[in-house]
């Protein structure tokens, strides 16, 4: 059902958020500054070993939402409420 | 594919590394004492998750959870998870391709190009499914200081045990399996009402409609403090936030203290229970304070 709203144009501005965050960053939900510092005072690497800490994995990861139209679907996405159907 | 020395792939998600890092560190430390060694899985994304993305674009949902699941299989090891949503999503992209084998070869065309290889050959373990696979038995056996005289109120979350039909556990309503695993640590895991209710974060409720998701939280939370539990044991860093944060959002809300179960990862809870220390066990970077229990235990 949400696949079919969204599609014709209808999306939560909070759900268009967390997509541009995956585009972004291959993290629905990113590191902030708070955990960075967090995983320093646990010995663990500021950045874990994910989309975060490489590149190329990212740009792997945006291809395939480049791929499947994710990307444009997202990005030419209106938000709920804004359709004008 | 599980190598004979429990080698897995790691798979982190988002909300472990990214808000509760301290969960990743009690896993990092406790399953190697246990014999299961975890191999990063470097380069990994978003699972993604299956109540937003799947339920937005479920094909790119299915690109994505193929990637993680091409990347540990790569790397020549079973993918495992702490997350139960992630565990959701990569056990049901892979009962997608097992059912629809042509859903294979889209992502496969996809994956074109990219250096990607990917045959579906990969299983999905949840962090908990291969510490029950060991038994409480064994888990007696690691303990060095047990929990005595704390109650647990335990929380299995939705996607560990549904749809059953593709879950490794046992057909009933009532699991016990991570019951058996807290009682194994010496702490008692008491009944309380309403146990297997959602924690209320999940299918794009916390990020969109957050009263909502509170007040479904509010009812598990009023149960626990009517067992007088000590504190609520999980598997799952999306509904380890959810509890987490909705105590704190409860407490301004209603101008009160009454909210104040600390919030406690399955492997916080036997890393104490085989004498590591509270503190690289990141306890001390809960958002409800754990000191009471701390206390409690160590008294």
């Amino acid at each position: 059902m949400r696949n079919m709203a969204v599609h014709h144009g209808f999306m939560l501005p909070q759900h268009k958020k967390a997509s541009q965050k995956l585009l972004s960053t291959g993290h629905a939900v990113p590191i902030d500054d708070a955990n960075r510092e967090i995983r320093r005072d646990l010995g663990l690497e500021e950045l874990p070993p994910t989309t975060h800490s490489n590149k190329k994995a990212l740009s792997q990861v945006q291809e395939i939402m480049k791929r499947t139209g994710f990307k444009e679907l997202i990005e030419g996405q209106k938000v709920e409420g804004a359709n004008d159907d | 594919m599980m190598t004979e020395t429990q080698t897995y792939s790691f798979f982190l998600g988002c909300v472990m590394p990214n808000r509760f890092p301290n969960l990743e560190a009690s896993i990092r430390l406790v399953l190697p004492k246990l014999g299961i060694h975890l191999e990063d899985l470097d380069g990994a994304s978003c699972c993604p998750a299956p109540g937003v993305i799947r339920s937005f674009d479920e094909p790119t949902w299915l690109a994505l959870a193929s990637r993680n699941l091409a990347l540990a299989e790569m790397a020549g090891h079973d993918i495992i998870t702490g997350c139960n949503g992630c565990y959701g999503t990569f056990k049901e992209a892979l009962s997608e391709i097992q059912e629809h084998p042509h859903r294979l070869k889209e992502i496969q065309k996809v994956f074109k190009g990219t250096g990607l290889k990917y045959d579906g050959k990969v299983e999905a373990k949840h962090i908990i499914e291969v510490i029950a696979e060991l038994g409480p038995e064994f888990i007696k056996s690691k303990v060095t200081r047990p929990i005595n005289g704390i109650k647990v109120g335990v929380h299995y979350g939705c996607h560990l045990l549904k749809p059953s039909k593709n879950r490794p556990w046992k057909q009933t309503q009532r699991h016990t399996f991570l019951d058996e695993l807290v009682e194994a640590t010496g702490a008692q895991s008491v009944k309380y009402k309403d146990k297997n209710i959602c924690c209320g974060a999940g299918g794009g409720v916390r990020g969109s409609q957050v009263a909502v998701s509170i007040d479904i939280a509010k009812e598990k939370l009023d149960n626990l403090i009517e067992a007088k539990v000590d504190c609520l044991v999980n598997v799952c860093s999306f509904c380890h936030l959810q509890y987490e944060t909705a105590q704190v959002q409860l407490n301004k809300e209603l101008g009160e203290e009454r909210y104040q179960i600390p919030v406690i990862y399955y492997t916080q809870l036997l890393g104490l229970a085989m004498g590591l220390n509270p503190t690289e066990l990141g306890f001390d970077k809960h958002v409800v304070n754990t000191q009471p229990l701390l206390d409690k235990i160590f008294d």
